[in-house]
């Protein structure tokens, strides 16, 4: 191609292409707002096996694949066979590409950075100026520019090497990404991060709460845009580098309080939604906290099965139970779940914490809802998810950025909270950052008369219209159901419950009275013989519910 | 023409005792099982004397004491306050309002006297 040619090639470059060049990975793309721009030198420095070939090259065959950008990688002392092998790991087609020209691949010498004459190009930069005239590439990955400096350095200065290198590559239109070697962990920050226009910093640590090494991506500069500051996660997979961007809770707080609705959405449990003043309100997270055996997971479930009742669909994120075995203990408490499950109507996640990034989690479960338009969530175990966190710090800005998450979705959710000990007369002050959530539902166990009651009480309900009351809380043919309020007994939350059992006494104690001032009533002479049967017939009736009574107290007990 | 009492208590068996020893006596009753409702008839309909529980949902026997005296403005209207809890101060229920109150498990034929002394 003539140098007009060229010339007008690339004022065609500069108005018709859009400023962002789209990396093709979602979660990078978020981080630098957008992308990187046109003929901007990129940096991505990382120590050995932070996956800086990958990512680069993984930026320019997204081009080609995505962005209709014919691309350039250029390898230093690598063979062919081995970019294939390597290649090979992921689900990238790259040899169709390259007979297609549209992804062309160099492998150089060192040497060949250097030019013969200081007026000529080198020999590298006229090798990717004819691919570019050939195949009108836009991206290039450089890897690494490590291995050219370490081996010029004795003979001249890198620092214009390079300059002079990554503008050689800006002015036939490309723009560069090139990789380098970081050294040392706390080496300092290098002259190349000095002649880019955007540097992001890739890293691999050993974690005490993650099964895996905690790989950070970090951009560290950008000219000419913005990004998302802060370490990042990011994962290596077959489909080459996912990134999870840090979501960001105080950023989301006002579009959250912005359109507050009152509307309830029905626990699903027979009684709950009175003592709850009609129901959970939407867009609201409630932790449901209690002792082992409490009815918390069943709380949870109860209320997904009532949304898609209503046709709204729900996620449960479950770390202990199998889902087949979650269905099969509901099914055994009448609650059909298996065929919810079956049917997608409601989906699950049943994962081991320490597996994942809670980064990654958050970007996942965005997903997952906005996909799958998700309405009600419920998270069975959050004492696993504060597991998967070492650092309370960090554990409370995951929380936040979750609840934030959720709340800007309108999605209404549960959070079980499994408590280690009775929690006394002061439940909320055992229940780990009560103040984040909405709501507060206390599930417990407490013994009267020689029987042990489960036992439900809202302790804190954002818009107020709550009741205080302490419900006995059961399960029947189908499902849970709250009862009447335990009326006469102080002290049961603090595992000492005082006083009369009201029951028992309206119950048992009511009818006697009734019955013996009766009897004397018979036994008096004045009365009619009408009357005298009337009293009979009620005698007999009231006899009959009394030994009924007494039957149910006495044989439950056995 | 026989004397009209209101019983409220969200136990229907308690309700239903009340109803026949009252009922016995030759007294007409109308049953409410909570304080609102309650409330609701009194705007309506004239009683002679109402029978209250104090812990029931949507109102209690207090909230409805209240009211019947100060939006109602039947001052006059005897209301018996019943609680099964046990240690509570009478006084303090009179000088809210209340003509007496009464412990449960209370005898029938208390419940008579103290009927007949108020009306």
């Amino acid at each position: 191609m003539p140098d007009s040619e060229l010339n007008s090639h690339l004022r065609g470059l500069e108005t018709q292409m859009p400023q962002r060049m789209k990396t093709g990975i979602p979660g990078l793309d978020k981080i630098l707002d957008g992308g990187f721009l046109y003929h901007n030198a990129i940096l991505l420095k990382g120590p050995p096996g932070s996956g800086k070939t990958t990512l680069g090259i993984q930026v320019v065959y997204n081009g080609v694949l995505h962005f209709d950008e014919p691309g350039i990688i250029v390898l230093f002392e690598q063979f062919p066979q081995q970019l294939f092998r390597d290649i090979s790991s992921y689900q990238w087609e790259i040899e169709d590409l390259i007979k297609e020209q549209k992804l062309t691949i160099l492998f150089a010498q060192a040497e060949e950075v250097v030019a013969k004459d200081p007026g000529l190009d080198s020999p590298l930069i006229s090798k990717i100026h004819n691919a570019v005239v050939e195949t009108s590439a836009k991206r290039i990955v450089i890897d690494s520019i490590s291995h050219f400096i370490n081996i010029v350095k004795p003979r001249m200065d890198e620092r214009e090497l390079l300059l002079r290198f990554i503008n050689s590559l800006k002015s036939i239109g490309l723009t560069p990404i090139l990789t380098a070697e970081m050294e040392s962990r706390d080496e300092k920050i290098g002259f190349e991060e000095y002649l880019v226009d955007c540097a992001v910093m890739l890293s691999s640590e050993a974690s005490k709460d993650k099964t895996f090494p905690m790989r950070l991506i970090e951009v560290r500069k950008t000219r000419g845009h913005n990004h998302i500051r802060g370490k990042h996660p990011y994962r290596i997979s077959e489909r080459g580098v996912e990134i999870f961007p840090h979501l960001l809770p105080r950023r989301y707080e006002k579009e959250v309080s912005k359109d507050v609705s009152l509307e309830k959405v029905s626990s699903g449990i027979d009684g709950l939604d009175e003592l709850l003043g009609g129901g959970y309100i939407c867009g609201t997270s409630i932790i449901v906290a209690g002792m082992p055996g409490t009815f918390k997971t069943t709380v949870g479930v109860q209320f997904l099965t009532a949304g898609v009742k209503s046709d709204e669909k729900a996620l449960l994120i479950t770390f202990n139970e199998s889902p087949s075995f979650l269905a099969r203990i509901m099914k055994e408490k009448g609650i059909e779940l298996e065929s919810y499950l079956s049917s997608g109507k409601i989906n699950i996640w049943h994962f081991f914490p320490k597996d994942f990034y809670m980064d990654e989690l958050l970007y996942l479960l965005e997903d997952e809802l906005k996909q799958h338009d998700i309405k009600r969530v419920v998270v069975d175990g959050i004492n696993e998810l504060e597991r998967g966190i070492e650092d309370p710090a960090t554990y409370k800005d995951f929380i936040a950025a979750f609840l934030s998450l959720l709340g800007r979705n309108n999605i209404t959710s549960l959070f079980t909270q499994k408590l280690d000990q009775f929690p006394g007369s002061a439940p909320l002050t055992s229940i780990k950052y009560a103040s984040m959530f909405d709501g507060i539902i206390f599930l417990g166990t407490i013994e009267i008369e020689s029987a042990v009651h489960k036992v439900v009480s809202v302790l804190k309900m954002r818009g107020g219209d709550f009741s205080s009351d302490l419900r006995e809380i059961s399960c029947g043919k189908n499902g849970l159901y709250v009862l009447d309020k335990f009326v006469g007994l102080t002290g049961i939350l603090a595992g000492n419950p005082q006083g009369q059992y009201k029951k028992t006494v309206e119950e048992i104690f009511q009818p006697l009275y009734f019955l013996r001032d009766f009897i004397d009533i018979l036994a008096s002479s004045d009365l009619e013989e009408d009357q005298r049967g009337q009293i009979v017939n009620n005698l007999k009736t009231e006899v009959t519910k009394l030994e009924e009574t007494l039957k149910k107290h006495f044989s439950e007990e056995e | 023409m026989p004397k009209t009492i209101l019983i409220v208590d969200d136990s229907e068996s308690i309700r239903t005792i009340l109803k026949l020893t009252l009922e016995f006596k030759g007294y007409s009753v109308i049953e409410a099982e909570d304080g609102k409702k309650a409330f609701e008839i009194l705007k309506q309909t004239d009683c002679d004397l109402v029978i209250a529980d104090i812990v029931m949902p949507h109102m209690s026997g207090v909230e409805l004491l209240n009211k019947v005296r100060h939006e109602l403005k039947k001052e006059d209207l005897p209301v018996i306050i019943c609680t099964a809890e046990e240690n509570v101060n009478e006084e303090e229920f009179i000088r809210k309002g209340a003509s007496k109150l009464l412990t449960k498990p209370f005898s029938p034929r208390s419940l008579l006297e103290i009927v007949d002394s108020l009306i």
